[in-house]
């Protein structure tokens, strides 16, 4: 960019160069950065390990969290494994379909915290959330299921690494709700 | 709009979210009905649920639906459930209207189903302690069913609604063998010889002694939820086995038929009996928070998924319970709308010359609604009520509990128990009959709660006392952590009363345990 702004005469190159470096500094400012809260858990493959729903969240299919500057969001990029009869489907089928938004809570909360379901708790965790996941068919034709999706970033002791546990809530009297671990790969 | 554009475009609506989210996060529930002092009809006029009426107005020409009515009304509970008011239909077409009736001023019930059965579309009509269920046929018209409400013999009209979102308040455990297989071990050589009692937390958690829980007489706790499994080795001797009650064609009937005692349905039932009162000293297995209890098993939930019966039948099955004499009634179960049946089969089963008979507990039940607020399901809502307890689900960490400065107010209703990663009982994924509850939540917090009230309550002299003289007693002697807004159920005080005399009352008790 600041080679193309550069022109001809020095005084012109001059001011021209003040302005990239304006326009640099606010292109910058505005570039959105992932919340250093969720980065430890960005860009590195994940695995369902366990699973109550396991049509939604198949055991042992990978997924990776990749943060997405254009929208200010965090993509799921599932993998499924076939061997393993680990296939995503509807939404999560396809990569880096499904985005998150960040809730940033005033902490990061445990699994057994989350395990307790105890919503005023849960309101505390950061958090990453979507509405109206497609995840499988409902059991009315021509219907399917919708999810709220929910990860709750898990840090763990120290030196583990990052995991999280994903809620499926689901608001549509056409489904049920569960929940599975992503660890660590 | 597809996932991407559905997610991007919600983005300033989650910062928003999330600022609420920091600044605080408070409890969003309407008061209910039960709990207003104009009761369910909040202006001259109504009959039935806002909803109700709203949707049925809405029809003009179309079809009733009952799936889209019960839809429409749990939509007054959340966001979530606002946001999906049009649901596909059913592929065998509209679910026909089924409506719980209350008698008009002057009405008799009696003279209300006699009425109601002359009515044209009804064809069949039940008969309960305080209302009368009318199931319509599809031909009944919008219109029609507008007029019928508005008779003078209805009183008030709510649907009888069931099935997805009124479900049991937890998810099948999720097994995972390695983190636990205590149910594997043989006896301990030590009282009480239940190999897995080293590994129920929430007995440590909550003061429990096995050698006090011994000596507690049995109190009969009604466990109304998808049957119990009385052929299980660690409850077959607490289940009351033979229901001779309702054995008609209700609804109510014949999932107690199926599903009462034979272990052959959704395992929630016989997840909480154990809990509540799974047998001590038996050299398999768990014990339960008050091992000698009787347990009474009423199904309100469908086999197939823990999905809710109807709301008459839950209501049925709270007055069965009341007419058993049932000390508890423990309802792990939740659902999102304020239904007068069910509200007032609480009421009676807990107020009145009922006041200090029993004691009703759930759990408290909540979700995360997406403007991430919080939400309280039903029936936690009705803590409005002397006679109800919600159990809050709480995990094994946290800070160490301590006595308060000043005991907590047992108005709330709301009392913190074990709600994760407990050793229940089983009837599936398991050959041995036993699993690791990994999501327990507000179900096993109710458990543990009405455990908690059985094991007081039949520990003399506290067998003398009443129902509201429990409650008190729990609030006063609970614990506080630093960690928990909610005070901690706590039974360790127990052991103060082998210092009373055999002629111990129960003031003297109270007294003695300063909580008079």
């Amino acid at each position: 960019m600041l080679a193309y702004l550069t022109t001809h005469s020095g005084r012109h190159r001059s001011a021209a160069g003040a302005l990239a470096v304006l326009l640099g500094c606010a292109i910058s400012a505005m570039a959105a950065e992932p919340d250093p809260l969720v980065s430890p858990w960005l860009g590195r493959e994940m695995r369902v390990g366990t699973t109550n729903m396991n049509d939604h969240l198949p055991l042992n299919g990978r997924l990776t969290f990749v943060y997405d500057a254009d929208d200010d969001v965090v993509r799921v990029c599932t993998r499924s494994i076939p061997a393993l009869r680990a296939t995503w489907r509807m939404d999560l089928a396809v990569p880096c379909n499904v985005a998150l938004n960040f809730i940033r809570g005033s902490r990061y909360c445990s699994r057994q915290e989350v395990n307790t379901g105890d919503a005023e708790v849960l309101a505390t965790c950061h958090r990453l959330r979507s509405r109206d996941v497609a995840m499988h068919p409902a059991a009315q034709k021509d219907a399917v299921e919708l999810h709220d999706m929910i990860v709750f970033l898990i840090k763990g002791a120290e030196g583990d690494r990052p995991s999280a546990y994903v809620l499926l809530d689901s608001p549509a009297h056409l489904t049920h709700a569960g929940g599975g671990d992503i660890v660590p790969q | 709009m597809t996932t991407r554009g559905r997610a991007a475009g919600c983005r300033w609506f989650f910062l928003a979210a999330a600022f609420a989210a920091v600044i605080g996060n408070c409890v969003i529930a309407a008061v209910p009905g039960i709990c207003r002092d104009e009761g369910y009809v909040e202006s001259a006029g109504e009959r039935a649920p806002r909803a109700l009426t709203a949707y049925v107005e809405s029809l003009g020409q179309g079809a009733f639906d009952l799936r889209s009515a019960c839809t429409q009304w749990a939509a007054a509970f959340s966001n979530r459930h606002r946001g999906i008011v049009q649901i596909p239909m059913a592929a065998s077409g509209p679910v026909p209207p089924r409506l719980i009736l209350f008698p008009g001023p002057g009405v008799e019930l009696r003279q209300l189903a006699e009425w109601t059965a002359m009515r044209r579309h009804v064809h069949r009509v039940e008969i309960g302690s305080r209302f009368v269920v009318a199931s319509f046929t599809s031909g009944v018209s919008a219109r029609e069913l507008h007029e019928f409400v508005q008779e003078p013999q209805v009183g008030y009209a709510e649907p009888d609604c069931d099935g997805p979102d009124f479900a049991t308040s937890s998810f099948e455990p999720a097994l995972d063998s390695q983190s636990n297989d205590c149910w594997h071990r043989p006896a301990r050589l030590a009282f009480p010889n239940d190999p897995c009692i080293d590994d129920l937390w929430g007995h440590s958690r909550i003061g429990w002694d096995s050698t006090i829980a011994a000596r507690s007489l049995p109190r009969l706790v009604a466990i109304l939820d998808s049957g119990v499994d009385a052929s299980h080795e660690d409850l077959s001797l607490n289940v009351v086995r033979v229901l001779t009650h309702d054995t008609g064609r209700s609804e109510g009937g014949r999932l107690n038929a199926r599903c009462a005692t034979s272990g052959r349905c959704y395992p929630h039932g016989t997840e909480m009996a154990g809990t509540i009162g799974g047998r001590m000293d038996n050299g398999i297995g768990i014990a339960g928070v008050a091992p000698n209890s009787d347990l009474l098993p009423i199904v309100i939930s469908r086999p197939e998924q823990g999905k809710l019966a109807r709301l008459s039948t839950i209501a049925h099955a709270i007055d069965i319970a009341a007419a058993r004499g049932a000390h508890v009634i423990n309802i792990s179960a939740r659902w999102p709308v304020d239904s007068r049946a069910v509200g007032e089969a609480i009421l009676a089963a807990t107020s009145g010359r009922a006041a200090g008979q029993r004691l009703v507990v759930t759990g408290y039940a909540t979700s995360l609604d997406n403007d991430e607020t919080v939400r309280e399901y039903f029936p936690s809502q009705y803590r409005c009520l002397p006679g109800l307890l919600a159990g809050v689900p709480g995990d094994m960490g946290g800070d160490d509990l301590f006595n308060p400065a000043t005991p907590p107010n047992a108005t709330d209703g709301r009392i913190r128990a074990p709600g994760v990663d407990i050793v229940v009982t089983t009837t599936e994924n398991s050959e041995r009959g036993y699993a690791l509850s990994e999501a327990a939540g507000a179900s096993s917090a109710a458990a543990y709660v009405s455990g908690a009230v059985a094991l007081v309550w039949g520990s003399p002299p506290l067998n003398k006392c009443d129902a509201q003289q429990i409650k008190r007693l729990l609030f006063c002697r609970s614990k506080s952590s630093k960690s928990s807004r909610y005070p901690w159920i706590n039974v360790d005080f127990l052991g103060e009363l082998a210092k009373l005399g055999a002629g111990a009352d129960c003031r003297t008790a109270m007294d003695a345990l300063g909580c008079s």
